[in-house]
């Protein structure tokens, strides 16, 4: 199995970067692994979408699918 | 219900002046159109601890923005009976006193222009995966945080 590389925006980039790919099955997991991993994380705001739908409930990621890490929306 | 394609409302850089006004000239003749709604957004100089904000930089996750704006232009269409509606909000660096979104709506009355600039700007502000990165004079920055 492959891994899926995750792309981050904002303050989230700033800590996670953005050549990070991680292989894990579902959202919960690669949660719990990307807050080990920056254990910063774990006090910031962020969502996690799913080929760019936001997740709301632990969801399976499938090879190829693309995770996005999305801090709080400050357009406009 | 009218088709609407996706379209791009990035543009590189600050939205100038004189493509708004080009932008109302180009509305002359749609005589159907009877009221137009518009809605700039400018780069605030916010003071933060002693620091002014002197210019923010906008990301975004477009491919995202973009399906998303384009299913907000949809509803919008739906609920309000609009002749057309435009939006354009910059990325990369934005000068404070500069126009970062410019939003324009049109009906044959005011009311529908009306209402649905403003929900469209609200909308904007709280669905589109965007960032701006408020940059202070000594070159320091925060994460901007929508009101």
């Amino acid at each position: 199995m492959t891994s899926n590389s995750i792309i981050a925006f904002g303050q989230i980039a700033e800590i996670v970067g953005n050549n990070l790919s991680i292989d894990t099955p579902d959202t919960d997991s690669l949660k719990k692994i990307l807050e080990k991993m920056f254990p910063q994380l774990q006090s910031l705001r962020y969502q996690i979408a799913i080929n760019k739908e936001i997740i709301s409930t632990n969801t399976e990621i499938s090879e190829g699918a693309q995770i996005a890490l999305l801090p709080p929306f400050s357009g406009g | 219900m009218k088709e609407h394609k996706t379209k791009n409302i990035f543009m590189q850089g600050p939205i100038s002046p004189s493509f708004i006004a080009d932008s109302i000239a180009k509305h002359s003749t749609k005589t159907e159109i009877g009221a137009h709604d518009i809605f700039l957004g400018q780069v605030r100089a916010d003071e933060v601890n002693g620091q002014k904000v002197k210019a923010i930089e906008y990301t975004a996750y477009e491919e995202m923005a973009l399906e998303k704006m384009h299913m907000i232009r949809e509803a919008i269409f739906e609920k309000y009976n609009l002749t057309c509606m435009h939006i354009h909000h910059s990325l990369g660096e934005i000068a404070a006193g500069e126009i970062c979104l410019f939003v324009f709506t049109s009906s044959a009355h005011r009311k529908a222009a009306i209402e649905a600039c403003n929900e469209v700007v609200e909308r904007i502000k709280a669905e589109l995966p965007v960032w701006g990165k408020e940059i202070f004079e000594d070159a320091t920055h925060q994460w901007k945080v929508n009101q």
